[in-house]
């Protein structure tokens, strides 16, 4: 089964390549215009494209891309030239970390209304949660980051609003406005999620039947049904934090934040292909591996499914 | 083990669409309505934008830029003196077309292809499901993304990207349900009785499946629009001058401590369209799959 | 020691780095580093003579000092103002063919690279100018024909033509920043992120939070900065920038060249200082005759009737300019609105426009369709011509790209009507040459120049002539007049015109003292005497 999942895998992150080289080909524009500048005389954007293996045919291309991937060479960016692997270190650990801090609030957040909200099902505590998490399932993120940002990051001057800090304690002050915005949205979701896979259990046959024995009302929701309602939360995840990572893109912008979606979005803009390619192989690794970590944790959460294999 | 991968709930609905009338009940909770009632009210405000709006949401006027709400221009002008009423009631335009026609054409390409699949099988069906599983595990604001970034902005490519993106939420399915009426007693007769796969798919099986794809469009609307925001947000999308709530936003944040209004509005026509949209969504899904209610 | 290999480069470049992270001596004389942030959304090369962006060539000015420059703050070329940096003095021959430049004594480059002599600046102007280079300058040195070293301290520029005016194009700086000649030995994509100068600031680092870090050199041969470290951010987010300065995290930013900014930053900040150049970018809006009906002088006449030109520069706020001829009014030579017949002033009138355009057979309007980039002050330009143009029936779609594609597919003939912005040292013969000049004629396959319309190709007659003449006429007073009438002919022939000028705008804290006023020049100026007030 791990193997399968391995294989898997290994084949999505394949597929995804061949996206990726395909998207970036089509692009419109020119690489070497764009390096060289507009005043460039064609000799030099020839020799441009010679050098960074431009003029060759596609499939020879294509080739190169993939060995150059497989030996982990990601090149260098045909802007600045640069390595990419460097760039990509440094801009890496801002999105982990404000990943990382989204998730922390989401959690912090979502569980306990979606638990408050389940177990009070049809309360005025309940209706109040449920119509919050909606609003936040439905205010677009770069809206609600824009909003945080003018009324704590400048009226109330409570934060940095600009780029990532350097040093621990500065890293920990410009996390908050975006880490804030990204984890409201992540808290929706999963209070939602909390929510809904709480009543499913709670309506199960044994949780009746422990109430039936008498165990305390809060007991039966923390032990039984809550631990059995986190198979559900905790695979949806998943899909909730890939959501956000792309979500991450528009808010790293708003808050001038490095990143990967920074590198993603600046590539873009100047047509710098290893950067974009960069850029959506890291975003695509990260899809492969929470999609994989999450189907792991499924097994271990439910020992039901190791026997199904 | 795929339906480990979790997505809206609702790909676990493979067909049991209850007989009753599901739709009736639709208008029986309030929540329902006033979704319905704003959809109803934003389409109206699309159609007829042009009778709706106080001014041409082009138009400039330089004498009065960024300036906030007055009895003149309810909303404030942005930084080219347009009045913001009336380019949010045009912004709701590109987002509602959109809305609808990429989850459309994602319904269309995706039921075809997963019911060939489904129909057909062997290594095809492998070859796509293995395609579709791949591209599901990506958040479809990446992919729109990724493929906007290479098409480039234009509203044409901006409905290829985001159709793209849902493709393979439509194959799977089609392709489930797909599969679980093949094994119907009645396709076989009707394979027996010489039908050919074509006829057999639209007569027999797209009718029988159709329930499903429904919601998964239903589902999808909500979504569309807020990737449309977010690309038209990160310059992907819909294109100046033509207004579109993302690139209000876009725009309006430059001029943001003059003038919040553009921002607000915009960003508040997204939000009340995009719950909108869900709550149908919502209420659509539990009528027609009454077992993953809660 | 002279000589410096790669490897030493980018250990330097690392050093800097780990040197930068310590909490050291100097630093505590003056804690505050200088903030500036730039409108780019990265760093592409500190080389200056492989230089694409404004950005990088502002934090270049600081590394590298140039032969010569104009007075800090001001574009005056005149030869008695020209203000000498690594020159001691220079002279032009009388037939304006060689210019002979004596260099100081006792420079050093930064990082121990030596002392810079006659040799470094041959080996930066022959890297430029080798074809076989990827320079992105050599086409401003064409007319260098070959650059001779007369001894340690002296060297020679031969032109192949004459030109009074060759230090505007070849000597100041960005083009006359002088490289240690020992950076032959590695690619210009490296020297471009660990350079080497001989300014009053080096480089350290390069990170994405910080941005390009520069600290004070210590072995300057002029007055030693007063602020220790400047950094320098890479935010190509007019909102971002803008919001940052308010709070006080940057002191200068490179200020939105769109409609109403320093309006609206001037109402949250009142006191807050705006540098601005004049005339600052050339903004021309080219009709392509190759297309039909653009052929039509009266169409172009007609179109060029349809923009309020008035309304346009307020709408900027005060960074925008007219300018009547070719030239802007900064420029010497350049006509005023009184000098011109008054038919070639072309103030607004919708009703002539309008009047044209049913003459040239399209009383029913007319559409086409456009590409336009994205970037701010292009595309708001093009905002208000579009609205402009709709009252006289003339309806011309936008299709945006972004700005590197605008670039590259522009270049290969394949809008209707172009705009192009660009910054020009005020001499006379720039703008005529490289818009309306038939050997400068854009091509479809890219490989031509800026002359969009196709003027001289198409049309123009003895424009190319007067153009000619001039490049050849060693005396300027007599230059201007055969440029003037060359002018004459493209206002009446209307393949492109200036719409308006657009300065580039800082916004600085107003604590902080530039030592000099910003006038006139490239979008850069010099930080070197930057000192924080109480």
């Amino acid at each position: 089964m791990i193997v399968s999942r391995i294989l898997d895998a290994i084949l999505t992150v394949f597929l995804v390549l061949c996206l990726v080289f395909v998207a970036m080909r089509v692009l419109p524009g020119d690489p070497a215009v764009s390096a060289l500048g507009e005043y460039a005389t064609p000799e030099q954007l020839a020799q441009f494209r010679q050098r960074f293996g431009l003029d060759v045919p596609l499939w020879q291309q294509f080739i190169h891309f993939f060995v150059s991937i497989a030996t982990l060479d990601l090149g260098t960016s045909l802007i600045s030239g640069q390595p990419i692997s460097e760039i990509l270190l440094i801009n890496l650990p801002y999105t982990l970390e404000l990943s990382f801090a989204a998730m922390i609030v989401g959690m912090l957040l979502g569980v306990p209304i979606g638990v408050l909200s389940a177990t009070r099902r049809g309360s005025s505590v309940d209706y109040l949660a449920r119509i919050v998490a909606l609003a936040g399932f439905c205010v677009p993120d770069f809206f609600l980051g824009a909003l945080i940002l003018i009324v704590f990051g400048l009226k109330l001057d409570l934060f940095p609003v600009m780029g990532g800090g350097s040093g621990l304690a500065e890293r920990i002050s410009h996390i908050v406005l975006p880490a804030m915005t990204l984890g409201l949205v992540m808290a929706a979701f999963t209070s939602r999620l909390t929510r809904s896979a709480l009543l499913e259990v709670l309506k199960r046959d044994y949780i009746r039947t422990a109430r039936a024995k008498g165990v305390e009302e809060r007991w039966v929701t923390y032990r039984h049904a809550l631990r059995n309602a986190l198979i559900p939360v905790v695979t949806g995840f998943g899909i909730y934090i890939l959501t956000m990572l792309s979500g991450s893109i528009a808010i790293e912008l708003i808050f001038a934040r490095p990143g990967v979606g920074s590198v993603l979005v600046n590539g873009i803009a100047s047509r710098d292909y290893p950067m974009v390619q960069a850029g959506l192989l890291v975003f695509a690794l990260f899809v492969v591996l929470v999609n994989f970590t999450m189907d792991m944790l499924y097994v271990l959460i439910d020992p039901r499914l190791r026997r199904q294999g | 083990m795929t339906s480990a991968r979790i997505e809206p709930p609702v790909a676990a609905v493979a067909g049991h669409p209850t007989r009753k009338s599901p739709w009736l009940s639709l208008f029986a909770d309030p929540v329902t309505v006033t979704g319905l009632v704003l959809i109803v009210l934003f389409c109206l405000m699309a159609v007829f934008a042009d009778l709706l709006a106080p001014y041409d949401p082009l138009k400039q006027n330089i004498m009065a830029m960024s300036r906030g709400p007055s009895s003149v221009n309810w909303l404030g002008t942005d930084r080219f003196g347009r009045d913001i009423l009336s380019r949010v009631i045009h912004g709701a335009q590109p987002s509602l077309a959109l809305g609808i026609t990429a989850p459309l054409l994602a319904g269309v390409l995706g039921t075809a292809i997963g019911m060939l699949a489904g129909y057909f099988g062997g290594w095809i069906d492998r070859v796509i499901g293995r395609l579709s599983d791949v591209l599901m595990a990506f958040p479809s604001l990446l992919i729109g993304i990724m493929i906007a970034a290479a098409l480039g902005p234009g509203f044409t490519n901006l409905v290829v990207a985001i159709a793209f993106a849902f493709l393979p939420r439509f194959i799977r399915v089609a392709r489930a349900s797909t599969m679980a009426i093949r094994a119907e007693p009645y396709i076989d007769a009707a394979i027996a009785s010489g039908q050919g796969p074509i006829r057999i798919l639209l007569r027999h099986v797209l009718p029988n499946i159709s329930g499903p794809l429904v919601v998964v469009a239903t589902l999808w609307v909500a979504t569309a629009i807020r990737i449309e925001a977010s690309l038209s947000f990160l310059g992907l999308g819909t294109q100046p001058p033509a207004p579109s709530w993302g690139n209000i936003i876009r725009d309006g944040l430059t001029e943001m401590l003059v003038t919040p209004w553009p921002v607000l509005a915009a960003g508040l026509a997204i939000t009340i369209c995009v719950l909108a949209f869900n709550m149908v969504g919502d209420a659509i899904r539990d009528a027609l799959d009454p077992e993953t209610r809660d | 020691m002279r000589t410096i290999h790669r490897r030493q480069l980018l250990a330097g470049a690392a050093a800097g780095a780990a040197a930068a992270a310590l909490p050291g001596p100097v630093s505590a004389q003056n804690p505050r580093p200088l903030r500036v942030a730039v409108s780019a959304t990265n760093m592409f090369s500190l080389d200056p003579r492989r230089s694409v962006q404004n950005a990088d060539q502002f934090i270049s000015r600081q590394i590298y000092d140039s032969l010569m420059d104009p007075p800090y703050g001001t574009f005056d070329l005149a030869y008695d103002k020209v203000l000498n940096e690594i020159a001691e003095s220079w002279q032009v021959s009388p037939d304006a063919r060689t210019w002979t430049v004596k260099l100081r004594r006792g420079i050093k480059f930064h990082r121990n690279a030596g002392e810079l002599t006659a040799a470094d600046v041959k080996y930066t102007y022959d890297s430029m100018t080798d074809p076989k280079s990827a320079s992105t300058q050599r086409i401003y040195l064409s007319d260098l024909e070959t650059v001779r070293i007369v001894d340690d301290y002296t060297v020679e520029f031969l032109l192949n033509q004459p030109n009074p005016t060759f230090h505007a194009s070849g000597l100041i700086s960005i083009i006359g920043s002088i490289i240690p000649r020992q950076a032959e030995n590695v690619p210009f994509e490296t020297f471009s992120r660990s350079p080497i100068g001989s300014g009053p600031y080096e480089f350290v680092t390069v990170d994405p939070n910080r941005g390009v870090v520069l600290k004070a050199f210590d072995g300057y041969h002029g007055a030693r900065p007063k602020i220790e470290t400047i950094e320098f951010r890479y935010m190509a987010d007019p909102t971002a920038r803008t919001l940052a300065f308010l709070k006080g995290d940057l002191d200068i930013i490179e200020g939105a060249r769109l409609p109403g900014w320093v309006d609206q930053l001037r109402q949250q900040k009142p006191d807050t200082i705006f540098d601005q150049t004049r005339p600052g970018s050339i903004n021309t809006l080219y009709f392509n005759m190759s297309r039909k009906p653009f052929d039509d002088v009266r169409v172009r006449r007609a179109l060029r009737y349809g923009i309020d030109r008035e309304v346009l520069i307020k709408a900027f706020g005060g960074i925008a300019g007219p300018s009547w001829g070719v030239n802007p009014p900064e420029f010497p030579g350049a006509f005023t609105e009184k000098e011109l017949p008054e038919e070639l002033r072309y103030y607004y009138d919708p009703k002539k426009a309008r009047a044209l355009l049913a003459e040239a057979g399209l009383g029913r309007g007319l559409k086409f369709e456009i590409i336009m980039t994205q970037r701010e002050d292009y595309a708001s330009i093009m905002l208000m011509v579009q609205d402009m143009w709709r009252s006289i029936g003339v309806d011309m779609a936008i299709r945006t790209i972004d700005h590197t594609t605008y670039h590259s597919e522009k270049n290969k003939n394949v809008n209707a009507v172009v705009l192009q912005s660009s910054t020009f040292a005020p001499v006379e013969t720039q703008i005529p040459l490289a818009y309306f000049h038939s050997s400068a004629v854009v091509k479809s396959d890219g490989k031509g120049l800026n002359n969009y319309s196709h003027y001289g190709v198409i049309g123009g007659g003895g424009v190319d002539d007067l153009l000619d003449k001039a490049q050849t006429e060693s005396d300027l007073q007599r230059r201007q007049e055969i440029i003037r009438q060359a002018e004459l002919k493209i206002l009446a022939d209307m393949p492109a015109f200036t719409i308006c000028t657009l300065s580039f705008v800082f916004a600085r804290n107003p604590r902080l003292s530039l030592g000099f006023d910003v006038k006139a020049g490239y979008a850069r100026y010099r930080l070197s005497q930057a000192q924080f007030t109480a």
